[in-house]
């Protein structure tokens, strides 16, 4: 589904497109996360299937629902753009890319009809949004300006200097990152889907 | 005049996100607990979808991405 060809995922291509947008937008840092997730992306794609066993998985997912809400107080406590915030995140990353790795794998079973026309609508709407975010940040370089053609992250900016707006995005991140790692990466007979 | 999120920006470049929030809103809402019967809903899906170790890494470097841009990376935008 998510395969051009046996090891090669379009992630892979997604992600490089997306590093070489950001080095056209000339922002080292996204650049360079977006380099190395497309080097990871492509070392997953060929490197044998790793598992961590299940009740292992379950018990560190305890421990990092727990380690979730420590930081949520912390991010809400540290002001935005404070270098500190970027240590912890950096330090969070090989964490979180090595649970994604020796996560459970499952092949994708996407046998119900309805499943493949819910895929058909996010790819879709997704695509569109990415166009629109890439179009009004290609075009924002152009026109030089931040304010003509906004992009998602300029216009939250107000929102996330308040700290209601800050904390809901700190709490549902982490409540999105956690779900990502270990409620989703379940064997899919577990979502039923009633009729 | 300003828009709705009191930045002084493009009215309607920049409301169309809140026109691509509601839409977005809309499809999970109209797809949860399988009210509509002929789309699965978005965790069904997701369930579905992500469960190869390749689709998972990529969705959480993202995920990591819009954390470290939010929090940290805005102020240098462009």
């Amino acid at each position: 589904m998510n395969q051009l060809k046996r090891g090669f995922s379009y992630w892979t291509l997604a992600f490089l497109i997306t590093t070489l947008l950001q080095v056209f937008r000339g922002s080292p840092l996204d650049a360079l996360v977006f380099s190395s997730g497309t080097i990871i992306l492509l070392i997953s794609s060929f490197y044998p299937k790793v598992h961590l066993p299940g009740k292992w998985f379950d018990l560190v997912g305890r421990w990092v629902g727990v380690l979730a809400f420590v930081l949520l107080v912390v991010f809400y406590l540290i002001p935005r753009h404070d270098i500190w915030m970027a240590y912890i995140l950096w330090a969070m990353l090989p964490l979180v890319l090595a649970l994604a790795w020796v996560g459970p794998h499952h092949a994708p079973r996407m046998s119900d009809p309805r499943l493949h026309r819910a895929q058909h609508i996010w790819i879709e709407w997704a695509l569109i949004v990415c166009f629109w975010e890439y179009a009004a940040n290609i075009i924002g370089q152009f026109a030089a300006s931040n304010e003509s053609f906004p992009t998602i992250s300029l216009v939250m900016d107000p929102i996330m200097d308040t700290h209601i707006g800050k904390f809901a995005f700190i709490a549902a991140w982490l409540w999105m990152g956690y779900n990502l790692i270990f409620r989703l990466n379940q064997p899919s007979d577990e979502v039923g889907l009633e009729h | 005049m300003r828009w709705v999120l009191n930045i002084n920006t493009h009215l309607i470049t920049a409301n169309i996100y809140l026109v691509m929030l509601f839409i977005s809103l809309a499809i999970i809402f109209a797809t949860m607990d399988n009210k509509n019967k002929r789309v699965a809903s978005l965790k069904a899906m997701m369930t579905k979808v992500f469960v190869t170790r390749t689709t998972r890494i990529a969705f959480i470097m993202f995920w990591w991405w819009v954390g470290i841009h939010f929090l940290f990376a805005t102020i240098h935008h462009r």
